[in-house]
């Protein structure tokens, strides 16, 4: 297991050590000027985890994957792992800034509900990866069909970019305020994250790996 | 023992069918794996990797099954293009494959990148083809596997590394625990390197023998249309016929061809595997 | 040991091994006890398929050229000189019987060939 988290984090660290950096500085550039940082973020992750994922079926890395000493099943779980610690990571970096950037210049632009946010948020990204993932095994390669697939899950997140239309601010208020509706929102995220890897191992271990 | 066993093996994929694959590799030789484009060799190179998983029937590998991860430890993989992250380093990829292997030797994977002149610090998809063959070799070899499966490894080399890398090859055999399993259409490759040839054709095993059973049972007769006439005409796996005269894959004695009462004597020479795989090819079905 | 192997010659490598082989136990140059490199080391040597020098190797030893014992290695068999001369008539005799053969094709009399093997020994 350890072996296969190692695997992983050499294969993805890089990209996604960037993705944090790049949400952070989009964080931090939200203090100073007014901008929906959230719906930057989440459009930031999209992009970037349907690149990585792309990748790797462009360059049949897969085939190369199969091949070595590691199962299917724990490539998925390794996989799996990964997000969720990148997921606890961004809460807690974004979190953890925040108080720095407070701590240093008290004068500066408030978030509202900072802790909700960020976890929802990052739940939110971890969903998004939850959703692309499965896709991404359903079809072998690179296909158009996955690119379409994908292309449609764009949808949620415009309803959920926070500070745009009535609907996702809705839905955005709903969850950031009171604290048994974010603990819902939480507990639906895990689940989602497992019915997700469901999907994701029962694909992966039946494909062809070319 | 055998190193690879394959049994009944049907994989059907969309553009081509496996059906009933049936052929084993003996431990601690060299097998070459022939056959057309197109013939599926490297399907069936991918079915024993456990990349491609059959429909029906079983693949083991030192008699365990194929997707064990400890089975795959021991086998070292080449493929004919480089599948592998390469937006990396050599350096970079080794550190998250290492991990992966218990027998990684690093003095091994430093002497074989010395050894195949490969830069550390230039990034994968930056190298020529012949470069990117070498990466694959050197990750392949780096764990000091007990079993060798590449698929045209000798592709895109250019003639002197090909040459140099069958003499490793050689060299690794030297150790008994080895085994060699490749798959090449320069077939001039295996003509001193290769214990035993493995012929696929339309998916399906057509010739498995060793080279010294080949040696002494095929011979390549050349004659006139008068002289082919006079022979049996069972004994030969094929011929092809031209204005000039015929050439046949011919089993069996040659003695009776020499006896036969004809006015200039036939040509009996060695066949080449190249001559061979031409020649099976207009075999009746 | 010294063994050349030729890539065009219609005999088989293993046979072109073992001829060798055999000239040199002949000619005295490989003794009577005398340590062959193994099968493998061989192998490697003259860039050779393992199952060429294998096949040359059991060959001769069948043939009782050649003695091996398991993890010891493969010798040179003791060769009593009559049964040595024996063997080497025997091989000479086989190559009579092709030159005969050949002879025979080309439509030679058995007279007019003693001649020529009469001007070839001179």
């Amino acid at each position: 297991m350890i072996k296969a988290m190692q695997f992983v984090i050499g294969m993805h660290g890089k990209s996604f050590s960037l993705l944090l950096m790049g949400t952070l500085l989009t964080f931090v550039l939200s203090l100073y000027v007014d901008m929906s940082w959230g719906f930057v973020v989440l459009i930031l992750h999209y992009f970037l985890f349907m690149d990585i994922l792309d990748k790797q079926n462009n360059n049949n890395i897969q085939t190369f994957v199969f091949s070595l000493p590691i199962t299917r099943t724990m490539y998925v779980v390794a996989n799996y792992l990964f997000f969720v610690l990148y997921t606890a990571c961004f809460v807690f970096v974004l979190l953890g800034v925040y108080a720095l950037v407070k701590a240093i210049i008290p004068s500066i632009n408030s978030v509202a509900n900072m802790g909700a946010t960020t976890i929802v948020l990052g739940l939110s990204v971890l969903l998004i990866f939850c959703f692309l993932f499965p896709i991404y095994h359903l079809y072998t390669g690179s296909g158009k069909k996955s690119r379409a697939f994908v292309a449609i899950g764009i949808i949620p997140i415009y309803m959920f970019s926070f500070y745009g239309d009535p609907v996702a601010g809705y839905v955005y208020q709903t969850f950031t305020t009171g604290q048994i509706r974010l603990f819902v929102f939480i507990i639906v995220s895990f689940i989602g994250c497992a019915i997700s890897f469901g999907i994701a191992r029962e694909f992966v271990e039946k494909k062809n790996g070319v | 023992m055998n190193a690879i066993e394959v049994r009944d093996v049907t994989k059907q994929l969309s553009h081509f069918t496996i059906q009933g694959l049936n052929f084993s590799i003996p431990k601690g030789y060299v097998t070459g794996f022939i056959g057309q484009n197109g013939s599926g060799k490297t399907t069936t190179i991918q079915l024993i990797m456990d990349v491609l998983r059959p429909n029906k029937g079983e693949i083991k590998l030192f008699d365990a099954p194929n997707r064990d991860v400890e089975t795959k430890q021991r086998i070292g993989f080449v493929y004919d293009e480089l599948y592998m992250y390469q937006h990396v380093t050599i350096n970079q990829m080794r550190s998250f494959i290492k991990p992966l292997y218990d027998t990684w030797d690093d003095n091994l994977f430093n002497y074989y990148r010395r050894e195949f002149n490969l830069p550390t610090r230039q990034k994968i998809k930056e190298f020529s083809k012949g470069m990117k063959m070498k990466t694959s070799l050197l990750f392949a070899l780096a764990h000091d596997p007990e079993l060798l499966i590449m698929d045209e490894p000798t592709a895109g080399l250019d003639p002197v590394f090909r040459r140099e890398l069958i003499d490793l090859f050689h060299e690794l055999m030297e150790d008994e625990k080895r085994t060699i399993f490749f798959s090449t259409h320069i077939t001039s490759d295996l003509d001193r390197l290769a214990d035993y040839i493995v012929l696929i054709d339309y998916g399906k095993i057509q010739l498995q023998q060793s080279m010294t059973e080949l040696e002494e049972n095929y011979h390549l007769v050349k004659g006139t249309k008068e002289q082919l006439s006079a022979i049996d005409k069972e004994a030969f796996l094929g011929v092809r016929v031209t204005n000039q005269g015929f050439s046949g894959l011919y089993q069996g004695d040659t003695q009776s061809l020499l006896l036969l009462q004809t006015d200039q004597p036939m040509v009996i020479e060695k066949p080449s595997l190249e001559d061979m795989m031409y020649l099976m090819k207009g075999k009746k079905r | 040991m010294n063994i050349l192997l030729s890539n065009t010659s219609k005999e088989p490598l293993f046979q072109q091994i073992k001829e060798q082989i055999k000239r040199q136990i002949f000619q005295g140059i490989l003794k009577e006890g005398e340590a062959l490199p193994s099968m493998r080391t061989l192998a490697t040597q003259l860039q050779v398929s393992v199952i060429t020098t294998k096949r040359a190797y059991e060959d001769l030893e069948q043939e009782g050229f050649l003695v091996s014992s398991v993890g010891k290695g493969t010798f040179v068999a003791g060769q009593q000189p009559h049964i040595l001369k024996e063997r080497q008539i025997r091989e000479l005799e086989n190559d009579l019987e092709q030159v005969i053969e050949q002879a025979k094709r080309i439509g030679l009399s058995k007279q007019e060939l003693i001649d020529r093997i009469d001007l070839f020994y001179e």
